[in-house]
């Protein structure tokens, strides 16, 4: 018989990343995934743990943004020593999910459309040689992925209430072209970042028609890799990128 | 022939704590730095192992410390931590130095257009002061090594006033990370004066256009020139 746990329950790694990227299915968690891409640990380690749970209320608004994190209060929630918590939040510092003036007090980075702009103008830099990369290196396999990427996006695509897997899932191709690509700098970089963009988009959903839209456009972006066509996959990917772009500012705005 | 190279200071230092005072360091951030500038000077050779234990009896202080700093060293690209060899310096690759001058570059175009964006008069003088810097050690065969550490810094000071603090940090991991590659090729046998020179003067030329307020295009594209040449020499060089 199942007994109930000790410790309240922190996400664990169900399986190796580096593996799950090649299967569009979403990972036990989104925020794992991204934090520890590429390791492989078949369980996470306290630290590791807490850095998931806490990365996942920052991006789903649960730490509000501006707010201090109390370690204290997270090492008793989680029943651990304050090091774990220090290392955790040490961690989410370097993908930009926390800062901290001095060491002891971190707090969730404010969210502003100039904050946008520059994460956007650094995003598409990098993610211009990625993309770059994966377009030159662009094979049968890749072809199946992003289309298994499509179907899992098509089927959650009609339902509202999952518009944030939907956004998740694409996130997730993209880094699978971010992966293939090759770059290890790029790769590294575009995961943190995927981290700070979810918070982002967390602020205004995807209605149908957006939703439609950006499958259209995943559509058309493989039609032009198979077709052996730079310019013109560069350029939807960059129309996807505005796209997306235009809502979160106005979500922002709305709610500034 | 051989001159005796002299060697640039507190090089980890200037980028690990970027624009904060000495007062501020945390002891692991001390101990990043110095070990980090063993790295850089190749006096832990990369693929060397990083023995905690020895670190901790040389600087007096409990393991903690140590393996904090030896984590600011893996995020900054120049140690690599393993559960089976612990902690080595990271070794260079010809994949690896092409990979970051391929994201270095990418970055430069936003630096170089967001610092003509963004300039006031303090920044052009700072802009001018690190220049001064450089053309002060361009000719002398014995500074190549300062020449490409000066150069260096007038870079990552237009990263760090173009207004975009994501990409100005990635520029200084990656110069963190290429600056052993560089080095390689920077003796004056592979980086001679005339080659220095003319460095100099495309960063003449961009302080002009950026006091005249001129268009930055150009630039990005000729730096990106320098940057492949330089990226051919080291590849070559690390044969």
């Amino acid at each position: 018989m199942r007994l109930p746990p000790i410790t309240p329950e922190l996400p664990a790694a169900s399986r190796p990343f580096s593996r799950s990227i090649r299967s569009p299915r979403a990972p036990a968690s989104y925020a794992a995934f991204r934090l520890f891409y590429g390791e492989e640990p078949p369980t996470l380690s306290i630290k590791d743990q807490v850095a998931v749970t806490v990365a996942e209320r920052i991006i789903e608004g649960r730490f509000a943004a501006g707010e201090r994190i109390p370690e204290q209060v997270l090492s008793d929630e989680f029943n651990v020593s304050k090091a774990p918590v220090s290392e955790a939040l040490m961690l989410l510092e370097y993908v930009g999910l926390v800062e901290s003036a001095a060491r002891r007090s971190a707090y969730v980075p404010r969210l502003s459309p100039q904050d946008f702009d520059e994460l956007t103008e650094y995003r598409s830099a990098i993610a211009r040689i990625s993309l770059g990369r994966f377009f030159d290196g662009y094979g049968p396999a890749d072809h199946q992925v992003l289309r298994a990427y499509q179907a899992e996006m098509e089927a959650v695509a009609g339902d509202d209430a999952r518009w944030f897997e939907f956004v998740e899932t694409f996130d997730r191709g993209v880094l699978y072209t971010a992966v293939q690509g090759g770059n290890h700098h790029i790769t590294r970089a575009l995961f943190a970042l995927s981290l700070q963009v979810l918070r982002y988009y967390r602020l205004g959903s995807l209605t149908l028609k957006q939703r439609r839209a950006v499958l259209a456009l995943w559509k058309q972006a493989t039609a032009a890799l198979d077709a052996r066509d730079k310019q013109k996959f560069v350029a939807i990917c960059e129309e996807i990128q505005g796209l997306r772009y235009v809502e979160t500012v106005a979500a922002l705005k709305a709610g500034a | 022939m051989d001159v005796e190279l002299e060697r640039p200071e507190g090089v980890a230092a200037a980028r690990l704590l970027i624009g904060r005072s000495a007062a501020a360091w945390t002891l692991p951030e001390q101990i990043a730095a110095e070990v980090g500038e063993r790295i850089l000077d190749e006096i832990i050779a990369p693929g060397e192992r990083i023995g905690e234990d020895k670190l901790a009896r040389e600087f007096r202080v409990s393991r903690g410390p140590i393996r904090d700093a030896l984590k600011i060293l893996e995020h900054e690209g120049l140690v690599t931590i393993t559960s089976r060899k612990g902690a080595v310096a990271s070794v260079l690759t010809t994949d690896d130095l092409r990979e970051i001058s391929e994201v270095r570059a990418g970055l430069f175009a936003i630096a170089l257009r967001g610092f003509a964006e963004r300039s006031t008069p303090e920044r052009l003088a700072l802009y001018r002061h690190h220049f001064e810097t450089v053309a002060s050690v361009t000719n002398e065969d014995r500074l190549a090594l300062v020449w490409l550490e000066a150069v260096d810094r007038l870079m990552l000071c237009i990263a760090h006033h173009c207004g975009n603090s994501r990409a100005a940090n990635l520029l200084t991991t990656l110069s963190l990370q290429s600056i052993r590659y560089f080095r390689r090729s920077s003796v004056p046998a592979l980086n001679p004066a005339a080659r220095r020179r003319e460095v100099l003067k495309f960063y003449r030329d961009l302080g002009v256009a950026y006091e005249k307020g001129s268009d930055i295009g150009p630039f990005v594209a000729r730096l990106q020139r320098i940057v492949d040449e330089r990226m051919d020499t080291t590849t070559v060089a690390l044969r």
